[in-house]
């Protein structure tokens, strides 16, 4: 942990430092055209969004707050900061996978990933794909992926960001990214600091304290620190060596929320840290292959007692390393066979050091047999020392009616194995479960022309032996077990819509998310799985000028199977606006500044039970680019 | 044109799905006075704020759950450990938020809250316009145990507290004493506190076998203890059982404090309820899902009994044994069993975590 710190510490320094070295020289630079959407990695016959740094500056506080605002993933935090887990479709947390460059992240004992303690603002970009995706990275992926991605870049260039927010509540959001590089040389070098008191009022004027004033959060002050630093050489076109790594510590208090915020004594501390080696060659024009080795390590430190030296804990070390051979004979047909292997180390206060040993073998196919269709088949098989872990297959294919108008469809068969707790947990740990496994269907069309882009999937998830923790009879101990089915169905869309008249230009886009997730067995409605998810962003620039207004609505979430009002989360309702002007001139590059409102309209709403999300709050920002 | 079509209608569908929701009410207002029935407390889940009460009225024919959530428009907000009545007031105590409610007992409704000076609330007890209510501190922490004391005319929360042994749990008063037994919080213990407010709160403990909980006065003054005996425990990496001591029933003659006898069960029978009715201890059994009888006076314990299933609370009546079968997933069962036929004669869903049954005349 010092290292990372020692590290961060040291780049920190660097990063004021040269902060002060580059601001007053105001350099003239190209404006850098940002945001271009990858294609490597894309999916046949799945539709995905990719959010860049544009968004990210919009929602700089936290990851939770970034996609609830751009994605189609809905999200439960323990209050504003706190754990917070994702779901695509209704599907649960262990079913969303998150992948740093590639690599799968999601923590060992829980299976899950808390997207409050990712410092995902200095990615390059995020990409959110949702749909099964096992046969490409594994288990977890049956609701959606959310991936991380650092890019190189071998053009000669050099640029700076620095990003830097201050707002209600002492909240403060910061990073610096910087690039150079060349024909042979990549580097990138990124840190983030956020910190926040996080003290905000409990405006849900219900509940009060004995003299009948509003009550605050208390408890829920947090800080986390990130860094990242990538290279990568271009030994010649067919030779490329990159090295990734990153670094994360983030401190934070657990808030108890309502009714008694004073109950709160709780703290964490997470300390991770990923490192990468990707190698691409290429033999020939048809032959490619890719090999990627990576170690991660992750640890939690959980403090009952904050004031308290003693902690439980849970920690990780993980080696991935996978090889990719990509054969391409001609334009029409691709060949790719990889295999990955993955050892898993872990342990945490209960559970002593147990190992996991995974091999995967996955064979690809790409074929194109006219101009207008474009079909994937893909198969895996994985042989994992704990488990049987069933064979998944991928079937992908894209239609082009007209230029404009694309019909998507896929077919695919996903898993999730059980994780370190539910396997090893002390007394209640199962050995014997099966992983749960899914299979499940999409159909959509994507429409899109000079100024709208219309993506619209129906989609269709039936899991089997879903892994749920339930209470024993006769005692309290909860034990994991493989019990019913679930069913997923809805229909997930989005739209955006650019245009400019003259000096102004409008920009929309909006996530809507139909879902209907039950248990096939009761037909009840699964918990934390709104029917209607709804997110919209429209933007409005004329000359230098910018404002913005978010949205999200969710309708009403059970917090659990009985479907009654009672155990329910209200709908929510939330806007923000957002304003910021460039400074820039013709001749001098100079920052964007900013003015954010989020929740203009002071909107009591929850993510958790009883635990309120802050009323109306500001903050000022500064974005700037050189 | 198009655009501003496009979001207003963006604007129209968050609009509309807004006010479809203002209509959601938590439930319906069904009685002014929850009294002449049955008052079922829910825990609901740790950490997950959903604790509940339920009505069941004496006769059996009306119902109704979240009867606080729908008076006060609000919810209790914790887990329910325990309610403790005086004759106007009913203190809810709410064990993972440290948090006392009091509410009125027969309507429900709040009338004010406790939120200092708990710290992992248990149970209450009320002598001489004071409320004695046992907390464990942390947990796991053995040396952190104390009663806060709650005045209860002003519902403040008193400076000093009594400070105990491990594991404080069930809380009764008899001649201005106080008995407290130490079920053993995270771990075990095998006492009874007993605290004399005659005597400058001066605390003596008393003996007994693991893990004391449910405690009642037999007509004739006798305190009955039940200590449940060690669950199971294990070795450091937990892959092996290592010990599970067996349940008892003790006497303790409040005059002297002292045991003067004891019935024991056998080993892996354990006994986890009692209850005390009309001269009868009723206790309940897991391993054959049952609820026995005996006399106050009896020297051997009983085996067969009412076949109850799988239960987290009981209490008794008049020949009606009122249970609990707790769900923590979906909605738990209340049921109601005629002690002399056996057989169930009622039953209705009640919230997440149903555990206590207590009667509001």
């Amino acid at each position: 942990m010092k290292t990372i710190l020692g590290i961060f510490l040291l780049f920190f320094v660097n990063t004021l430092f040269s902060q002060k070295d580059t601001i007053p020289v105001n350099k003239l630079k190209e404006v850098i055209v940002n945001g271009k959407i990858r294609t490597i990695g894309k999916r046949i016959g799945a539709e995905s969004i990719t959010i860049d740094e544009k968004q990210v500056v919009k929602n700089p506080i936290n990851f939770t707050n970034l996609l609830r605002y751009n994605s189609p993933i809905s999200f439960r935090d323990y209050g504003n900061g706190g754990v917070s887990t994702a779901r695509f479709r209704g599907t649960s947390a262990s079913n969303t996978l998150v992948l740093w460059n590639g690599i799968p992240i999601n923590a060992i004992g829980s299976g899950q990933t808390d997207f409050n303690s990712l410092s995902a603002n200095i990615s390059d970009n995020i990409i959110v794909q949702s749909g099964g995706n096992s046969t490409e990275f594994g288990s977890g992926a049956i609701g959606g992926t959310v991936r991380l991605n650092d890019e190189l870049n071998f053009t000669k260039h050099k640029k700076f960001h620095l990003f830097s927010s201050f707002g209600s509540y002492n909240t403060t959001s910061n990073f610096f990214k910087s690039s150079f590089g060349d024909e042979k040389w990549s580097v990138k070098l990124a840190s983030t600091v956020n910190y926040s008191d996080n003290d905000y009022t409990f405006i849900d004027d219900r509940y009060k304290d004995t003299n009948g004033d509003l009550l605050k959060n208390e408890n829920g002050t947090y800080k986390n620190y990130g860094v990242s630093f990538n290279i990568a050489h271009k030994f010649s076109s067919k030779n490329t060596l990159a090295f990734y790594t990153s670094g994360y510590y983030g401190n934070r208090l657990f808030s108890d929320g309502l009714p008694n915020p004073s109950a709160g004594s709780e703290r964490n501390e997470d300390f991770n840290q990923r490192n990468l080696l990707k190698w691409n060659y290429s033999y020939s024009s048809q032959f490619k292959q890719l090999i990627n080795i990576a170690y991660l390590t992750q640890e939690y430190r959980y403090y009952d007692n904050k004031n308290a030296d003693n902690f439980s804990f849970g920690k990780s070390k993980t080696i991935h390393a996978n090889y990719s051979l990509t054969y391409k004979p001609s334009n029409i047909i691709s060949f790719n066979y990889k295999t990955t292997f993955e050892n898993i180390t872990g342990s945490n206060s209960q559970i002593t050091t147990k190992k996991r040993n995974s091999v995967a073998f996955i064979g690809n196919i790409k074929y194109k047999p006219f101009e207008k269709l474009l079909t994937n088949l893909q198969v895996r098989k994985e042989l994992n020392s704990d488990f049987n872990v069933p064979t998944s297959i991928f079937i992908g294919s894209e239609y082009k009616i007209s230029p404009k108008f694309t019909v998507l469809n896929n077919f695919s068969t996903n898993y999730r194995t059980p994780t370190y707790n539910e396997s090893y947990w002390p007394i209640v740990g199962n050995l014997n479960l099966k992983p749960e496994n899914s299979i499940q269907g999409e159909i959509g069309i994507s429409y899109k022309n000079k100024n709208i882009v219309l993506k619209s999937t129906a989609f269709y998830i039936h899991t089997n032996d879903k892994i749920l923790w339930l209470p024993a009879g006769g005692s309290n101990l909860w034990i994991p077990k493989n019990v019913s089915d679930v069913v997923n169905k809805g229909v997930e869309s989005f739209i955006s819509y650019k245009k400019k008249i003259g000096e102004h230009t409008i920009d929309i886009s909006s996530n809507y998310t139909y879902t209907k997730a039950t248990n096939k067995e009761t037909a009840n409605i699964l918990p934390y799985a709104p029917s209607h998810l709804l997110n919209y962003i429209v933007n409005y620039k004329y000359k230098r000028a910018t404002i913005f207004l978010q949205g999200l609505y969710q309708s009403k979430t059970y917090t659990n199977e009985t479907n009654l009002s009672f155990y329910s989360l209200e709908p929510v309702n939330v806007q923000n606006i957002g304003m910021t002007y460039n400074l820039s001139t013709k001749e001098i590059k100079l920052p964007i500044i900013g003015l954010t409102v989020n929740n203009i309209f002071h909107k009591v709403y929850y993510f958790s039970n009883l635990r309120p999300m802050p009323g109306t709050n500001f903050n000022i920002n500064i974005n700037y680019k050189f | 044109m198009k655009i501003t079509k496009l979001i207003l209608q963006l604007f129209l569908v968050s609009i509309l799905v807004t006010s479809c929701s203002e209509n959601d009410k938590i439930v319906e207002v069904l009685k002014d006075e929850y009294t002449k029935g049955v008052i079922i407390s829910a825990e609901g889940n740790f950490g997950g704020k959903d604790g509940s009460i339920s009505y069941v009225s004496n006769d059996l024919t009306e119902s109704q759950n979240f009867i606080y959530a729908d008076k006060n428009s609000t919810l209790l907000g914790g887990l329910i450990q325990s309610i403790t009545f005086t004759d106007t007031d009913a203190y809810i105590i709410l064990n993972d938020v440290n948090t006392i409610v009091v509410a009125d007992r027969y309507t429900f409704e709040k009338k004010a809250q406790i939120t200092t000076g708990l710290k992992n609330p248990r149970y209450m007890t009320i002598v001489n316009d004071k409320g004695y209510v046992t907390n464990w501190g942390d947990g796991s922490d053995v040396n952190d145990d104390y009663l806060a004391v709650i005045d209860i005319a002003t519902n403040n929360i008193e400076a000093t507290t009594i400070s105990l042994e491990n594991g404080v749990e069930q809380i009764l008063n008899k001649n201005n004493k106080l008995y407290i037994s130490h079920k053993g919080a995270f771990s075990t213990n095998n006492i009874i506190s007993v605290v004399d407010l005659n005597a400058n709160n001066t605390v003596s403990t008393i003996t007994v076998n693991d893990n004391p909980d449910d405690m009642v006065f037999d007509n004739a003054g006798n305190l009955i203890v039940l200590s449940e005996g060690r669950p199971l425990t294990y070795n450091s990496d937990y892959t092996k059982v290592l010990t599970a001591t067996t349940s008892s029933i003790n006497y303790i003659n409040t005059s002297t404090d002292e045991v003067t006898r004891q019935l024991v069960f056998p080993e892996n029978k354990r006994a986890t309820y009692m209850s005390y009715d009309n001269n009868k201890i009723y206790y309940y059994k897991g391993d054959n899902n049952s609820v026995c009888t005996i006399n106050d006076t009896a020297t051997e314990l009983s085996t067969e009994g009412i076949e109850v299933g799988n239960i987290y609370g009981m209490s008794v009546r008049e020949n009606e044994l009122f249970i609990v079968q707790s769900d923590f997933i979906t909605l738990s069962k209340f049921k109601v069993f005629d002690v002399n036929t056996k057989s169930e004669i009622y039953s209705s869903p009640v919230g997440l975590g149903a555990s206590k049954i207590y009667f509001n005349n």
